[in-house]
């Protein structure tokens, strides 16, 4: 997560509980309001570097903790009030009837098994970015958390909320600027240095780890999951697993979700996928992640995002339509564009309270629906790049088309006994 | 020695079959040089590469690919990163389209080298790659691995990746011979294929004693969907409590319901699922099911649906009303009005939610009822839901609720407006805003501000006269979105009424809006001229204006107001100073902080001038330039931080050497070993020894959770930066080490001897120590004397220079031993330097003008980038671009290019110039 912010994000979620956050309906309290016994409570499922922020989110109560390296355990509870209980196995945690909200902090390759069955669990759901590691762990976060009526959210935000990176505004004037056609259709949005966005690329595995001995304190089976066996090395694991496709994505996995699910909501995307992925990266080892230098996600409509890693397109608007340009810090082409756009409606409302999401039932502004379509763009570029080949795909059908191999990566069968 | 001449022996018994051994030999040889090859190519840099690689790949033939394979090391004997790369890149491609046979061949050959493999994780590894490539025929090479259990997982999920029955045999025949730990392997699997004749023996290890291999059993019998399977399923569920656990019976229960092909059986079994799991605890499992039944029969969940209401689980009734949404139907959507009608408030609230999210327009009549319903949570839902059903026809009703709404509900009906796309809204609570009661009229008037609706402003003024304090406020705030240049002269009535700061800052950014239509010096000249009409402290009404409009004249106005005008207009000058919207206030507002009488100012300034400076689109350099200039202000440890942070924006050489000056200073060292990296790591020609040794005293220094990640990236530049030196000082700050004096010129040069060049130089040197000193870490010209020249000389090379002159100043910067990139004072119009500094000043035939004035004012300091190569100069001035890759003609031979190689000379020309951080970064010409 962006270092900036982090500390932004720690003050805005804390300054959450100016509504009253009950089961009873929240209009019957006054402001500010909240009946300790109907305080909603929460577990953190992984507390390791990302977990450990989500200490304050929502304003809810912890009641529990659970990581599979005791230290993480020990040093994170420190750091706690109130009775909070520690576990190694989440599923204890998901037994429990007084816990509200599991948030999903571990790293990816475990998101889907664990969001899936909160969500049969009955529990409401903060999973940390990327949503799912696979393209098919996502269908069926969707179907799960459809199913059982769970509240859902990732842990990205900026569709509603915070300046967009070094944009420099808020989405909302670039979603309205989108609705108002006044930029035309179909629009290319190029995501790179120059319009904002920093791809952060030490995300590297190593391709000559050596085996190491497990410390004591940590369960690397249960690390691993439904991950494939592999000798450890701590570079696996904790603050480095990012660079091995078996648990995440490289810098795609980081920041990925991050800038494009913004786009994909701007480009009012949120309910479709691109038709055609086309890439240029150095050749990908089978086991550790490296670097892209050029991804372009192109809709059916003609939409297109450009992933400019290399910022080779340094003077690119940040969104190109037919009638104009749309520039950082809403600099424009069309001449005396903020009067124009004053005519326009606003986007429509969306639910961007957790907390009052949960108590209405009603689904969050980031949802696994949404949340499945952004997550995809990520997956969709991770597999071109690991086959190093451009791809077509189906977006209702959710298979590519005319190439078993990426396919093949859309579900990955799990090590038993962990199933989806 | 009896064993030397045994070998001795064997190798001469080989050697006399020479046609044998040397054809599989030669043969041999050149496969594995092939393959050597290919593997040095890789990683390929991009896609063209790598099929090129790909097809290579392919021509080694099974042969060739299995003993490619057979490379592989044990992990931690060594690097065989190529192999895997080759391996899993071409597996990868056998899998692309067209490439059936190239997916044979690899197919057999990863096959063979599994049997031939010894190494456990290195047979692993070649199990993931059959997963990918394999089909039958990789079955077998399989199968044999199903009872290992190192092997057991991969070889099943290979087998269900494969995806055929034979692989479903071979699972199933492996079962019974199988330890606990292979069978949970087994049964995923056989799960995942959806392999149903396996459930027979499935079943009976569903009861197993090892929960791994009940859940995997349930989950089997789940996917698998035959009615046999149904009652264990059932049972287990319910034994478990239909809820959730570990084993997840209840899911692999419902998954089974799922997976009927039965329907009509699959309907029952969810309905009385829905009817057993009553208990509050299992409001989980009948969402689900409910769900289920709900997207499989459609209408026939209806009756569950309207049930579910009653149920006091809250997400359970949610559930059952987000599935009503999409049930289609206009006699649904009419009963759910009836049934809405008898409900609680909560339930009534929820279910008129759900009714605007279904869109259907029959549910109108009843919603608008809903709001004037006595139950604010019904009304709010009531106003959310209105515009989903109603479009334009909503805005009436809306604006009678607003005229009785409490704020909550005028919040709600001031967000849906705003998102209204009819072209009736803005005239429709125009024309209601004079009626509505104050906390109404707030709104109104702030979504009239937001439609930036020019055509109200008469009404919005009108308003501004409301005795209501927070009516008249939010009608001035809302001005500058309305007004325009005819409603100026009621906006300086406005002015001099209001009585409250942020009414005197609504109407002063009302009156910034009104002349924003004119040009700048149109817009300062409107405002000076009402200001100098204005007498007393009321002159202080202008001052914020001044700071919006912020160009030249407002700056001269606002300096006089500050420094000549009545002591209580000080102050507000000063305010308005700092708020300035143009970094030409810059200057000033450090001239003013830095007056030891004006301490009061010094903190403020600071912070203004930070703003300035960050907001800006200076160029890197000019920026620096800026914030060294005015770091004197910072006086604090966070205040030096924040002007460190500020530089490590700057992307630059010189940046890098005043972070890199902080990095020992124990409260600045974290901010300054960010900033080294920022600035390195974002500015690709910043290499050298220097600079690697700075990242690596940054890495020692970074703390904090997040530094591993900046560190990880540092570790990554330092292993691509180029081994080239980069920018070496030519300046040492103290004294004229590395200069030499001036001697004739290089032609003339030429032509001396070398005894004769030897005591020119020292009668030179002697002249030079007269006329350049050192003073305060500058290199100083004192306006008598000649040239300084480099000790050295240049060929192709980058430069960076900083200079300073005094008025009327003169002077010049000489590449290649002659003349030059001008430095003059630009006031000078008698000799044209009112073309700026920077430019090939002597040059005839090709450009000697910059491209623009970059110049800052004389007595400020400068910074030039110099780039030559060949002929060829480029020059930025203060980061302007100005002069771009021009030929610089010999001004000592016309006829002759400029010279190869010559030293570099700091112009002496009479008058006093100032330099500091001089570097230089040799270019290699490439021959």
């Amino acid at each position: 997560m962006n270092r900036a912010n982090t500390r932004r994000d720690f003050i805005r979620k804390t300054a959450v509980a100016a509504a009253a956050l009950t089961i009873i309906p929240r209009h019957v309290l006054g402001r500010g309001f909240l009946p300790p016994s109907d305080r909603l409570t929460k577990a953190i499922i992984g507390v390791g570097a990302m977990g450990r922020n989500h200490l304050p989110y929502g304003d809810t109560e912890l009641l529990a903790i659970c990581d599979v390296d005791k230290n993480h355990l020990n040093e994170v509870l420190k750091l706690t009030t109130g009775e909070v209980k520690c576990y190694s196995d989440y599923r204890e945690i998901l037994q429990r009837s007084d816990i509200d909200i599991v948030h999903i902090a571990t790293p990816p390759h475990w998101h889907g098994i664990m969001a899936t069955e909160a969500a049969r669990a009955g529990k409401d759901i903060w999973c940390e970015k990327p949503m799912t590691r696979t393209i098919g762990e996502g269908i069926q976060v969707v179907k799960a958390v459809g199913q059982s009526g769970s509240i859902f959210r990732i842990n990205t935000w900026f569709r509603f909320d915070d300046v967009f990176y070094g944009f420099g505004t808020t989405v909302k004037p670039i979603k309205k600027l989108v609705e108002s056609r006044l930029l035309g259709w179909p629009l290319q949005v190029t995501i790179n240095r120059s319009t904002g966005f920093d791809w952060k690329f030490y995300w590297t595995g190593k391709t000559d780890l050596t085996p190491a001995p497990v410390p004591p304190e940590l369960d690397y089976d249960m690390w691993l999951g439904p991950a494939p066996v592999k000798p450890y090395n701590p570079h696996r694991v904790h603050e480095t697993f990012r660079g091995y496709w078996d648990y995440d994505g490289g810098g795609l996995g980081d920041m990925g979700q991050h800038y494009l699910d913004p786009v994909q909501y701007i480009l009012e995307k949120d309910n479709t996928s691109p038709v055609r992925i086309d890439i240029d990266a150095p050749q990908q080892h089978p086991d550790a992640a490296s670097t892209w230098r050029r991804i372009e996600l192109t809709y059916a409509d003609g939409c297109k995002i450009i992933l400019d890693g290399e910022n080779r397109d340094s003077n690119a608007a940040f969104i190109q339509g037919p009638l104009g340009k749309l520039y950082p810090h809403f600099r424009s082409d069309i001449p005396d564009l903020e009067n124009k756009l004053a005519a326009f409606p606003d986007p429509l409302p969306q639910l961007t309270s957790f907390p009052e999401a949960v108590t209405s039932r009603r689904k969050f502004a980031l949802n696994e629906q949404n949340g499945f379509r952004s997550c995809t763009l990520v997956n969709l570029a991770i597999i071109a790049v690991r086959l190093g080949r451009s791809l077509k795909f189906d977006p209702e059908r959710l298979v590519f088309i005319a190439d078993e191999g990426a396919n093949k990566l859309i579900n990955q069968p799990m090590r038993a006994p962990w199933t989806i | 020695m009896l064993k030397n001449k045994i070998i001795l022996l064997v190798v001469l018994l080989i050697g006399s079959f020479p046609a044998f051994g040397q054809e599989t030999g030669k043969d041999n040889r050149i496969l594995q040089a092939k393959i050597t090859d290919l593997l040095a190519h890789m990683p390929a840099r991009d896609q063209a590469t790598l099929v090129i690689l790909m097809n290579d790949m392919a021509a080694l033939g099974e042969e060739g690919l299995v003993e490619l394979a057979g490379m592989l090391i044990p992990a931690g004997n060594g690097n065989d990163a190529g192999v895997r790369f080759a391996m899993g890149s071409f597996s990868g491609f056998v899998m692309g389209p067209g490439q059936e046979e190239n997916r044979l061949i690899c197919q057999k050959a990863w096959c063979k080298a599994l049997d031939n493999e010894k190494d456990n994780e290195n047979k692993a590894f070649l199990i993931t790659q059959i997963q990918m490539v394999g089909n039958d025929y990789a079955i077998p090479f399989l199968e044999k691995l199903l009872p290992e259990e190192r092997f057991s997982d991969p070889a099943s999920r290979a087998l269900a990746s494969i995806y055929t029955p034979g692989g479903g045999i071979a699972l199933t025949n492996a079962l019974d011979k199988a330890q606990v730990s292979s069978q949970v392997s087994i049964v995923e699997a056989l799960g995942n294929m959806q392999y149903t004749a396996a459930a027979p023996k499935i079943a009976a290890l569903a009861s197993s004693s090892d929960t791994r291999l009940r859940k995997v059993s349930l989950y089997a019998l789940g996917r698998f969907g035959l009615p046999e399977s149904g009652s264990l399923l059932y049972n287990m569920a319910l034994q478990s409590g239909f809820v959730y656990e570990p084993t997840l019976a209840t899911t692999s229960y419902l998954n089974w319901i799922n997976q009927l092909d039965d329907k009509v059986l699959a309907e029952k079994k969810y309905m009385a699922l829905i009817r057993n799991a009553a208990a509050d605890n299992q409001a989980q499992t009948r969402s689900e099911a409910l769900s289920m039944l709900a997207q499989l029969s459609g209408n026939k969940a209806n009756p569950f649906l309207f049930a579910a209401l009653k149920s006091t689980n809250k997400q359970y009734r949610m559930k059952a009303l987000y599935l009503a949404q999409n049930q289609p139907g206009d006699k649904l959507t009419l009963k759910w009005v009836k049934n809405a009608g008898k409900l609680e408030d909560q339930s009534k609230a929820e279910v008129i939610d759900m009714l605007g999210d279904r869109g259907d327009k029959l549910a109108l009549p009843f919603i608008r009822q809903a709001l004037t319903d006595q139950n604010e949570t019904v009304r709010l839902a009531a106003i959310s839901a209105l515009p989903k059903l109603g479009k334009e026809s909503g805005i009436p009703d809306l604006l009678v609720v607003m005229k009785k709404g409490n704020p909550a509900e005028i919040n709600a009906i001031k967000t849906q407006l705003l998102s209204c796309n009819s072209s009736t809204m803005v005239p429709s609570i125009a024309n209601e805003l004079a009626g509505m009661p104050a906390q109404a009229k707030t709104a109104i008037l702030q979504i009239l501000a937001s439609r930036k609706s020019k055509e109200n402003v008469d009404l919005v003024l009108k308003e501004s006269e409301s005795q209501d304090a927070a009516v008249s406020l939010a009608a001035l705030t809302a001005l500058p979105d309305l007004v325009s240049g005819k409603d100026l002269d009621k906006l300086y009535d406005l002015l001099r009424r209001v009585k409250l700061p942020e009414e005197i800052s609504a109407v002063q950014s009302s009156v910034i809006a009104a002349v924003s239509g004119l040009s700048r010096d149109d817009q300062a000249a409107a405002i000076i001229s009402k200001l100098n009409s204005t007498k007393g402290t009321d002159r202080s009404l202008f001052y914020g204006i001044l700071a919006g409009i912020g160009n030249q004249a407002c700056l001269k106005t606002i300096l006089a107001e500050f420094t000549e005008g009545k002591p209580e207009l000080k102050s507000p000058a000063f305010e308005a100073l700092t708020k300035w919207n143009d970094p030409v206030a810059i200057h000033e507002l450090y001239h003013i902080g830095s007056d030891p009488g004006n301490s009061g100012y010094r903190e403020v300034s600071l912070n203004a001038v930070l703003r300035l400076i960050s907001q800006s689109d200076y160029p890197d350099d000019q920026r620096l330039l800026l914030l060294r200039k005015i770091s004197g202000l910072a006086v604090s440890l966070s205040e030096k931080s924040s002007v460190l942070k500020e530089i490590g924006k700057c992307r630059t050489y010189p940046a890098l050497q005043i972070a890199a000056n902080n990095m020992d200073d124990p409260g600045l060292q974290q901010d300054a070993a960010t900033a080294v990296s920022d600035i390195v790591l974002g500015n690709s020609t910043l290499y050298g020894s220097d600079v690697k040794e700075l990242l690596h005293k940054a890495i020692t220094l970074l703390k904090g959770p997040e530094s591993e990640y900046l560190k990880e990236a540092i570790r990554k530049h330092l292993a691509s930066m180029p081994d080239a030196p980069g920018f070496v000082p030519l300046f040492n700050g103290k004294d004229l080490t590395g200069w030499k004096g001036l001697v004739e010129n290089p032609l003339i040069r030429a032509t001396m001897k070398p005894a004769e060049l030897v005591k020119a130089q020292v009668k030179a040197d002697e002249i030079m120590r007269q006329g350049w000193k050192v003073e305060d870490g500058i290199l100083v010209f004192t306006g008598n004397g000649n040239n300084l020249c480099t000790v050295k000389s240049y060929g192709d090379f980058e430069m960076l220079v900083d200079w300073k002159i005094t008025p009327e100043g003169d002077a010049g910067i000489y590449l290649r031993g002659s003349p030059q990139v001008q430095i003059w004072d630009t006031s000078r119009r008698d000799v044209g330097a009112q073309v700026g500094s920077g430019a090939l000043y002597n040059n005839q035939v090709h450009e000697r003008i910059p491209l623009k004035v970059a110049d800052n004012q004389v007595g400020e300091w400068n910074s030039f980038r110099i780039v030559m190569q060949g002929e060829r100069v480029t020059v930025y001035l203060n980061g302007v671009l100005v002069v771009d890759h021009t030929i610089m003609e010999n001004y000592w031979d016309r006829s002759i290019p400029i010279f190869p190689v010559e030293q570099i000379e700091l112009q002496a020309h009479g008058t006093w110039v100032g330099y500091r951080d001089i570097y230089v970064r040799e270019i290699p010409r490439s021959e």
